[in-house]
């Protein structure tokens, strides 16, 4: 295998992974494509392949259905086969409507998983890798829900809350070494998850997220929220008396 | 989900179902279904093409990848919802060059083939379909069917320009041409009046790579039509220019501002300051390409000035034969009817008018008026002058011709309803547009 800086990215095959597989890819790094569907990943490797010339290789992967051990063999092969592994990139999630008050359970299995239990074992297992070669990044991709829990969402943004409590913990832990954690707080994002709905404010594109998070990539960035406009407003929400909070709409 | 899907010119808002499916075993489920569909890409079309009442709206714009690249044959595959300001930046690292590129990078390609595109010099290098070497069309009642010159050939001929009536194109191959300069020489000649600017344009076309106008419709007298005959040629030398991304314009963009600017007051100062800002800042100059690919890119303010109401657009072909004449007419009207001109613009045209394709021999002109209760009335008089000097109209820039007018301006209007219909009797494909003009 090549030793060309190497991307993962996990969530490939839509919204703001296929955006970030695009940035990585005009950047120059070889790059592995996560995602549960096999046929638009190959689409999208094809794509990369054309547009920068880089080697985009696939490896299906559903969060939701993986178990504990698959996804650690996953890790331990994706560490096999491109051992300079310098960037991560997990931006798969899963929303539902469904997912309202006290969720049904099989629903809120899923959502834990797909957003928070998987993606903090993926996160673990790369950390490990990148510890033992020349460190690297890990982004995982929060959510402005984690740090202003509404009536809808609860399971989404609960996880959303636990990934960037994991992130803050190992971040901490890994403070003297070069491996990096990051946890991107979005605002809205023009993806399949915010299409037609009527929001406060606009949706910042998948592109601009992608390049934003790429270059924070090269940072000390820790957590932060995307686009910025979003912190003095979740600053606010977070503050608000119970008696004003609990008449907002949103 | 139910959706307010505008047209650019924001007089047609309709209210659909509106999909936007990001892979294909979703964009299969959304195309199958009983009621009809219609494809939307950048929605930058003036008329609502992209909507229809009842109908579901299946956005393209997550279709958006190169399948294919023949860099020796010079043939590139992509999906629909390609923009083509990606387009463009993809052909340009390769020195290649994709000639017909109409007004803004955030149109995608599928829309483009939709209309049957034009681009800033269609008298030298044709349309859209010009560069088209095939396509793969999908109809739940036909599957896929791949089309070419030489493979249905009737069909791929009816799907572009086809207003997306024929079924939804999953992949297209275009035709790039070698790249003659990363840069242009961009040159301004004034013009006294609309039939100088004619004279001079013929003068020009054989010579310049790229040739159109902008002219002062307000003025009246020898001065109808003041204004400025605007030249490309590539060069091949590096400009300093900073290589800035395009950015996107969308019709919910262009209706940010409450209220009209333009009045007939605002739109003669609106015309007085740009023709002289254009003479302060000298008749010649070298810049990017990119930086003049797009002639609406940067100046989207324009459109944000006409407010919610919008605008409206007339875009007319006119013989060169019958242009003196037409001529006369116009300006009889425009005096008549003082309407607020903002725009007016003119390129030459050549090629044969076929089905509703916005082509053929002689002189387009382009005028825009704020959509107000005397433009349609306006345009219903433009729609006479056009009709008594053999011209046709662009149907992409308006969303109000009837289809009794169309019928009349376009000679092979009943062969496309014909052909059209015998392809989809069911009307799985249908939009605003469809109805308006009843094909």
């Amino acid at each position: 295998m090549s030793d060309k800086k190497t991307a993962v990215v996990i969530g490939a095959s839509s919204g703001v992974g296929r955006a970030m597989a695009r940035e990585l890819a005009y950047r120059g790094y070889r790059l592995v494509l996560v995602a549960r569907d096999r046929a638009e990943l190959d689409i999208l490797a094809g794509d990369l392949r054309i547009r920068a010339k880089v080697e985009a290789v696939v490896s299906p992967l559903d969060l939701a259905a993986a178990t504990t051990s698959g996804i650690q063999e996953f890790v331990a092969r994706c560490a096999a086969d491109h051992p300079a592994i310098e960037r991560v990139a997990i931006t798969a999630g899963q929303v539902s409507d469904d997912d309202q008050g006290p969720t049904p359970l099989p629903l809120l299995e899923s959502i834990v998983k797909t957003n928070y239990l998987a993606v903090i074992e993926l996160v673990a297992g790369f950390a490990r890798h990148m510890e033992q070669h020349a460190g690297g990044t890990i982004a995982v991709c929060s959510s402005i829900a984690a740090a202003t829990p509404r009536g809808r969402n609860t399971v989404y943004s609960s996880a959303k809350a636990g990934l960037e409590t994991y992130c803050r913990g190992l971040q901490h832990h890994y403070r003297d070494t070069p491996v990096r954690i990051q946890a991107f707080a979005l605002g809205y994002v023009d993806t399949a998850m915010s299409f037609g709905q009527k929001l406060l404010f606009p949706a910042a594109s998948a592109e601009d997220t992608a390049r934003y998070m790429a270059d924070k990539m090269s940072t000390d960035f820790r957590v932060g929220f995307y686009p910025r406009f979003w912190r003095p407003i979740v600053m606010v929400l977070a503050h608000l008396p119970w008696g004003v909070y609990k008449r907002m709409k949103f | 989900m139910q959706i307010n899907l505008p047209s650019l010119d924001g007089t047609e808002n309709i209210t659909a179902v509106c999909m936007r499916p990001d892979r294909y075993t979703r964009l299969y489920e959304a195309l199958t279904c009983d009621t009809p569909v219609i494809a939307r890409g950048g929605g930058l079309s003036y008329c609502n093409a992209g909507a229809g009442r009842g109908c579901r709206t299946v956005v393209s714009t997550c279709f958006d990848r190169i399948l294919a690249f023949d860099a020796e044959k010079r043939l590139l595959t992509v999906e629909p919802g390609m923009r083509l300001g990606d387009l463009f930046e993809f052909a340009v690292r390769h020195g290649l060059y994709f000639p017909v590129l109409p007004g803004h990078p955030s149109i995608t390609v599928g829309g483009c083939a939709g209309f049957n595109v034009h681009g800033k010099t269609q008298h030298n290098v044709g349309h859209f379909i010009d560069y088209v070497e095939r396509f793969t069309l999908f109809h739940p009642d036909h599957g896929e069917i791949t089309c070419s010159r030489t493979d249905h050939e009737s069909l791929f001929r009816l799907t572009i320009g086809g207003f997306g009536l024929t079924g939804y194109i999953t992949n297209i191959t275009l035709r790039l041409i070698p790249l003659k300069g990363r840069s242009v020489l961009f040159q301004k000649r004034f013009v006294a009046n609309l039939k100088e600017a004619v004279e001079v344009m013929k003068q020009l076309s054989e010579k310049v790579d790229v040739l159109y106008s902008w002219n002062n419709l307000n003025k009246t007298g020898d001065a109808f039509g003041e204004g400025i005959v605007f030249s490309e040629q590539f060069i091949d030398e590096e400009t300093s220019a900073r290589d800035k991304p395009f950015h996107l314009f969308t019709p919910d963009m262009r209706s940010v501002l409450r209220f009209n600017f333009y009045y007939r007051p605002s739109a003669h100062m609106e015309c007085a300051v740009y023709y002289n800002m254009e003479r302060l800042t000298g008749v010649e100059k070298r810049c990017a390409l990119k930086a003049t690919a797009f002639p609406i890119h940067g100046k989207e303010i324009y459109y944000l000035l006409f407010g919610k109401q919008g605008l409206r657009e007339y875009q007319m072909l006119i013989p060169h034969d019958e242009w003196a004449g037409a001529l006369d007419d116009l300006r009889a009207l425009m005096n008549r009817m003082k309407m607020p001109l903002t725009l007016g613009s003119m390129k030459f045209f050549t090629g044969a008018q076929d089905l509703l394709n916005y082509r053929g021999d002689g002189i387009c002109l382009v005028l825009d008026v704020p959509a107000n209760r005397n433009s349609v009335e306006y345009f219903n008089k433009l729609d006479e002058i056009v009709i008594a000097h053999k011209g046709v109209v662009n149907l992409s820039k308006d969303s109000r011709l009837t289809a009794g007018t169309v019928a009349t301006m376009f000679p092979e209007y009943e062969r496309f309803k014909n052909e059209l219909n015998e392809f989809d009797p069911k009307k799985r494909f249908n939009s605003a547009l469809r109805m308006r003009i009843d094909v």
